[in-house]
């Protein structure tokens, strides 16, 4: 009896061999068109130029990355830049976590057909080279983050990108956004969606400077609520979202200490009493628990005891916008400050 | 401390300065009282005195939630070990804790929505199913230290891997789970506290009630049948309440480390003191009080450290982790040799005939070869066997290519890191005389991913440090838990349960550094210490290879004396063999293997506990031959969880050190169930 599972293993070890044979893969026609276009209206109306010069860029890691024609085929394996490559009219071939993309990212829509490659920390390198990217995009965290190394061992090009920077986001945003349009031979559009975003936050700015809003003052936070535990994070200084606030005119009252790349805080209830009379904008999503998190809030004193609570100056975000994403999403985020404060 | 820890040694009493029981308690809730007001002023809104609100809507709840969860834990930490009359018994040993976080995780990952009143009952049930297999598995409440203290941690870290899993593969729905995962005093408001208080006041109050039966109890079974007390059901009751206890303290803060296992400890070691606190009236509330003052004062402490806005993202749980390894170290030191009546956990096998060997080996050959095949031909995509010709050659086309030189390291660092781990546990069981030890236990595979993710962390990030630092922190874990445990001499059962808490100790301190480094990672994190092949590079295989090559003929060779040391104390020195010395020997050769196999796969468990097992069950306990086969059945078991986490949810990959311990987590339930009567 004991032999069993060693027998069975064995015996499956066998069958494996017999049934896979001894023959080879045949690998399809190499796929080296370009994907399809990106179907959104955005992009059918598009007219921009694509370049067809070869690019030579330096990465965010200074690392020189050159290409003899832009890339057709990227693969991306970070949400904010698939995004990126969306609005850029670029389809990616491979990306990583489709569907947590189209949950958590509504600005562009992921066409259906692109290759899956799993999470975005641990991306299936095989079937990510399956593919045939021309260009692999990928976010890291230092220049000699594995990654990096794992994906040039396989002599497709590399552009390593930083995800944010809270000394300035918005900035960085759209850098990465640029980078990408470089190496994908689309600065023409990027320009164009660059001036479509700026006029946007000036619109926006307009609106709101009318909208006669009690205070300017605002802090954007989300939360969870497990068992009786409450934890509150707060998109602090250097936040992609809380400097779009700054830009149209509006003051971020979260001063706490925050982390170094993406601006985010961390405190409790009795924390939030540091923001005085500030508007309070909250993550929103489709998911019943979040509207239970603000209402569970409600039961607490301090919380009660905020002026913008009593004053009921608390307004939910719209679902699936991604505060850590490209320009489109930045639209979104002003969409919303707007929705929400001049209500 | 094995035997009869609540013994009532008042005769040894005699003192100067004798204290009266209710004397002690009134002191500790003076002194729970002082820490409390300085818990009071502290606070992220920064004022010393805050306004009511404040007061009422955060300070209070917190130090509310911390008080109780101390007295809840602390009350079923003591019932717990007076019951198994095991001084290592607690919450966190009996699997409980991992069984309701496991709980509360699914819950919250499938979005399944449950009231905030429910959550309770959610975290209730899964603590219960751990209790309730781990007593179950570990032979009864009257089992030896070691046996339970095995058994829960074993369980608990299969339940982590499903929660790990989870963790991983649900990231965003998870995203506040982790810093929760290890203790969280931030509350809501006082409703938890208020719906939590009543209960654990009444379960407090019918323990105390019961105080003489579990005094009674405590002095054996036999003693108390004739002294008629019923001890079937006060077991019963005793334990329901230490899962009731423990189910609320999950509910209000988290699974809060260790308090359950050090407040009673202290308690006890109060006794010496005053002898009266040893009986159950007594040393429940002091326990209670206790637990709430190592909570309130990890708390306290570390928010006057850190600041109380940064202390925030540091877990309570994990201050208390460490303050309770400590303890635990410093209880297992005192543990006196057990005399005659140490019988180590085992499980007997009868003798395996000649061929019954020859044929398990060419099996388990063909297995590991059949798993390396199949290691290359599955994953993302089916290959044949052809396209691995080809690539030998080099004419593959590239996407097989790559493919195949992707799966080929990985398969080579599982198959390797297998088969070290499984030498490596095969020496340590040999050397502790305990089938139930393994390297990840004695805090060698602990200390090494506590090295690697300090350099990871750090800005100095590279592959050649990384290996560097495992090796180096594996071997100062090592060091530590030798000197620590050497008194005249290596006891294997301090060796074992020092090891135990230099290893929770390590990982405490690599969940700080982690968080402290990136908090939002999980994934990341969860990786880390779950063990993996992905990404591996040649170079981070070498070492492994190479040592395993110089430590199979070593370990082979020294197989005789392996045999002598299982045996008992006293054979090596009447055969002439030089204990301590060949126990060193082969203790450093089993860190140096679990140390290097962190390189090729970070941090996977059971391999080390499960394959010698299986090597015994199946060719007899004789080291020429359980050396060899159960280092094929490591690699074996290691390459197929590689395999299946590459495959089964492909593109997605779940660590090769989940499904370890998804795979091995069965049939070590069987092996201790199988082991329970010897």
């Amino acid at each position: 009896m004991k032999k069993a599972p060693l027998a069975s293993l064995a015996a499956l070890g066998v069958l494996a061999l017999a049934l896979s044979g001894c023959g080879t893969t045949d690998v399809a026609a190499q796929d080296t068109a370009a994907p399809d276009s990106v179907a959104s209206a955005d992009c059918s109306a598009d007219d921009t130029a694509t370049s067809t010069d070869p690019v030579t860029l330096t990465d965010d890691y200074g690392r020189t990355v050159e290409l003899d024609k832009p890339a057709e085929r990227v693969a991306i394996l970070e949400w904010q830049q698939i995004e990126d490559a969306l609005t850029l009219c670029v389809t990616p071939v491979a990306v990583a976590d489709a569907e947590g993309y189209s949950t958590w990212d509504t600005a562009e829509v992921l066409p259906e057909g692109v290759t899956d490659v799993g999470t975005r920390q641990e991306p299936n390198l095989e079937a990510l080279f399956a593919t045939n990217p021309d260009l692999v995009i990928v976010e890291a965290s230092s220049a000699d983050d594995e990654i990096i190394a794992q994906l040039e061992a396989y002599d497709v090009p590399v552009l390593a990108t930083i995800g944010a920077d809270a000394a300035d986001p918005i900035a960085k945003m759209l850098a990465t956004f640029d980078l990408i349009a470089q190496a994908t031979g689309r600065e023409e559009r990027a320009e164009v969606v660059t001036d479509e975003f700026d006029a946007y936050l000036a619109d926006a700015k307009g609106e709101l400077a009318d909208a006669d809003l009690a205070t300017t003052d605002f802090i954007f936070f989300d939360g969870w609520v497990d068992g009786g535990n409450v934890a509150i994070r707060p998109f602090g200084q250097g936040s992609l979202i809380g400097e779009i606030g700054e830009e149209l005119g509006l003051t971020n009252a979260w001063t706490g200490e925050v982390d170094a790349a993406y601006g985010l805080g961390q405190t409790d209830i009795e924390g939030m009493v540091a923001v005085g009379d500030a508007n309070l904008l909250h993550t929103g999503t489709e998911a019943e628990a979040e509207d239970d998190f603000l209402s569970s809030l409600e039961s607490n004193p301090v919380w009660e005891s905020l002026p913008a609570v009593t004053e009921e100056r608390v307004y939910s975000f719209p679902a699936g916008i991604w505060t850590f994403g490209g320009p489109r999403s930045a639209q979104q985020i002003i969409d919303a400050y707007v929705g929400a404060l001049s209500q | 401390m094995r035997g009869a820890p609540v013994e009532a040694d008042a005769a040894t009493g005699g003192r100067a300065t004798r204290l009266g029981p209710v004397a002690t308690l009134v002191a500790l809730g003076i002194l729970l009282l002082a820490v409390s007001l300085w818990h009071l002023t502290q606070g992220t809104s920064g004022a010393v005195f805050a306004d009511e609100t404040v007061l009422w809507g955060s300070r209070i709840p917190r130090l509310a939630a911390g008080i109780t969860v101390g007295i809840a834990l602390g009350v079923a930490g003591t019932l717990l070990q007076s019951l198994s009359r095991n001084s290592l018994a607690s919450p966190d040993t009996l699997g409980v804790t991992a069984g309701s976080y496991l709980a509360v995780t699914i819950v919250t990952a499938f979005g399944i929505a449950v009231p905030i009143w429910a959550s309770g009952t959610v975290a209730f049930a899964g603590g219960l199913v751990g209790a309730v297999i781990v007593l179950g598995l570990a032979g009864g409440a009257a089992s030896s230290t070691t046996r339970l203290v095995l058994a829960g941690s074993a369980l608990a870290m299969a339940f982590q891997a499903g929660t790990s899993t989870l963790l991983i593969l649900f990231q965003e729905e998870t995203d506040g789970l982790l810093a929760w995962g290890s203790g969280s005093l931030t509350q809501l408001n006082l409703d938890a506290f208020l719906q939590a208080a009543p209960i654990v006041v009444l379960v407090l109050a019918i323990a105390i009630l019961m105080g003489r039966r579990f005094d009674v109890l405590a002095l054996g079974d036999d003693t108390a049948s004739s002294l008629g007390v019923p001890i079937r059901s006060t077991r019963a009751v005793g334990i329901l309440f230490a899962v009731a206890l423990t189910a609320i303290s999950v509910t209000l803060a988290g699974p809060l480390g260790f308090v359950g296992l050090c407040a009673p400890v202290l308690a006890r070691l109060l006794t010496r003191v005053v002898p009266g606190l040893a009986r159950h009236v007594f040393l429940l509330p002091a326990s209670g009080l206790i637990g709430a003052l190592v909570v309130i004062l990890s708390d306290a402490v570390l928010r006057a450290l850190l600041g109380a806005e940064a202390a925030i993202s540091i877990p309570t749980g994990v201050a208390t982790t460490l303050l309770g390894a400590v303890i635990l170290v410093v209880m297992a030191r005192k543990l006196r040799d057990a005399g005659p009546t140490r019988e180590p956990p085992q499980v007997r096998f009868g003798v395996r005939s000649e061929s019954r060997y020859w044929t398990v080996l060419a099996l388990s050959i063909v297995g590991v070869i059949g798993i390396v095949v199949a290691g290359l031909l599955l994953g993302a995509s089916l290959l044949r066997t052809g396209d691995v010709a080809l690539w030998l050659q080099g004419d593959a086309p590239p996407q097989i290519a790559f493919a195949l030189s992707e799966r080929a390291p990985r398969i080579t660092a599982a198959i390797c890191a297998g088969a070290a781990l499984a030498l490596s546990g095969t020496l340590i069981q040999a050397v502790s005389r305990n089938p139930l030890a393994d390297p990840g236990i004695l805090g060698v595979t602990g200390g090494a991913g506590l090295g690697a993710v300090i350099v990871v962390t750090s800005a100095v990030a590279s592959t050649a440090g990384m290996i560097v630092a495992a090796v180096v922190g594996a071997l100062l874990a090592f060091a530590l838990v030798y000197l620590l445990a050497w008194r005249r001499g290596l006891n294997a059962d301090r060796f074992i349960l020092i090891g135990i808490g230099v290893s929770y100790g390590a990982v405490a301190l690599t969940t700080f550094v982690l968080l402290r480094a990136n908090p939002w990672d999980t994934p990341k994190i969860y990786t880390w210490l779950s063990g993996t092949t992905y990404g591996r590079v040649w170079e981070q295989i070498i070492p492994i290879a190479v040592v395993l090559l110089i430590a199979l003929p070593l370990a082979f060779a020294l197989r005789r004396e392996e045999d002598v040391l299982a045996l008992d104390e006293d054979t090596p020195r009447l055969v002439g063999i030089g204990l301590e010395r060949t126990r060193l020997v082969l203790l450093v050769t089993a860190a140096v293997l679990a140390a290097l196999s962190v390189t090729a796969v970070g941090v996977i468990g059971f391999v080390g506990l499960v394959a010698p097992h299986a090597a015994r069950a199946l060719v007899g306990a004789r080291h020429s031959r359980v050396i060899p086969v159960a280092v094929l059945l490591g690699a074996l078991l290691v390459g197929a969880a590689d395999t299946i986490g590459r495959t089964v949810i492909a593109p997605e990959q779940l660590p090769a050190g989940l499904v370890v311990a998804l795979l091995g987590a069965p049939y070590f339930v069987w092996l201790l169930w199988r082991s329970r009567d010897a």
